[in-house]
């Protein structure tokens, strides 16, 4: 049997190895540079930073679902994100997929055919905040607020 | 049914409830942290686990935990609680609960006992859940996740210290909970 002892050196030695990880994981992902206002656009090598606010805004309106399968009204300002895509030449014909992040990192995954398909994709602004909305899915799983980066595919 | 059979299922449930009830309760004071970190969770899954632990430690049952996190799966599901995960929460609490009886399984069959078998059992039990949770919803890379499962382990020893310090209190006044050949926490 381990005597207390050692266990409680242990213990104490990886509590203070966890801390100094987070520590330094939380340095390094502060450091990470967020754009105010701006999304990040890549696509291979090639990126654009996207002024969603500078955009002609248009009118999101709709109903998701969340988890509960409550039934969430929408209405912000927003543009479809295949016309935000355009605005940077982008072709959105030519996309396969598309990845949306959110500055926490959650992350949803788009098809090709989704981005194209009209009304369905947007990006809104929420208390001043990116917001991507997908109508049409059951559970609001790719309901993400606080995009900072977009990347296809 | 025996009364001591009557006491240790009474006493499942109540953790049962405490353990998926104290995610919500606590939240926004997680909230501050996570929102602070840029992560999306991680240290509300690990106080909701201790108790969890705290059941299956006292109880020395082995499957004790993962039958409460099915307890706790079904309660979700039936009160609409499965979040983002949605038909694959279950996943969620069963795999944490799994993680949790092997580790105090182990412990037991390694002769380990006291504060570190338990704080192990909520901080490996708690980046399951993390991992989880990453598979299904997050799809977390790089650094971020390397913060996520960082703090849900450090969330995870915490509160996994504050359950054998509950375990020290608790096991005195719950006498013939263990089995048998269950020994006592000291």
């Amino acid at each position: 049997m381990m005597k207390a002892n050692l266990q409680k050196k242990m213990i104490l030695t990886l509590l203070a190895v966890l801390v100094a990880a987070t520590a330094v994981l939380a340095w390094m992902r502060r450091s990470e540079p967020v754009p105010e206002g701006q999304i990040q656009v890549t696509w291979g090598d090639a990126s654009w930073q996207l002024p969603l606010t500078q955009l002609e805004a248009d009118h999101v309106q709709g109903e998701l679902v969340n988890g509960k399968g409550e039934h969430v009204p929408v209405d912000a300002p927003g543009v479809e994100l295949f016309r935000a895509l355009e605005t940077l030449d982008i072709d959105p014909a030519t996309v396969e997929a598309v990845t949306v992040t959110a500055e926490d990192g959650f992350s949803a995954q788009l098809t090709g055919e989704e981005l194209r398909t009209s009304e369905k994709v947007w990006l809104s602004l929420e208390k001043e905040q990116p917001v991507l909305v997908v109508f049409g899915d059951s559970n609001a799983k790719r309901h993400v607020r606080g995009v900072i980066s977009v990347v296809l595919s | 049914m025996n009364h001591l059979r009557m006491r240790r299922l009474v006493f499942c449930a109540l953790c049962c409830d405490l353990g998926l009830f104290a995610k919500r309760l606590i939240a926004p004071v997680t909230n501050l942290f996570t929102d602070a970190l840029r992560i999306p969770g991680g240290i509300g899954t690990a106080f909701s686990l201790l108790f969890l632990v705290l059941a299956a430690a006292l109880l020395q049952r082995p499957g004790c935990a993962v039958l409460m996190a099915a307890v706790q799966s079904a309660l979700a599901v039936s009160l609409g609680m499965v979040g983002s995960m949605g038909v694959l929460s279950p996943l969620g609490y069963l795999l944490p609960g799994l993680v949790i009886d092997a580790v105090l399984w182990a412990g037991r069959r390694t002769g380990l006992t006291g504060l570190l078998p338990v704080m192990l059992a909520n901080m490996l039990g708690s980046v399951a859940a993390a991992l989880t949770a990453n598979a299904i919803v997050f799809n977390l890379r790089g650094v971020v996740l390397a913060l996520y499962l960082t703090v849900s382990l450090l969330s995870g020893a915490l509160c996994g210290l504050l359950a054998s310090k509950l375990l020290v209190r608790l096991a005195p006044n719950l006498q013939g909970m263990q089995d048998r050949k269950g020994e006592q926490v000291k």
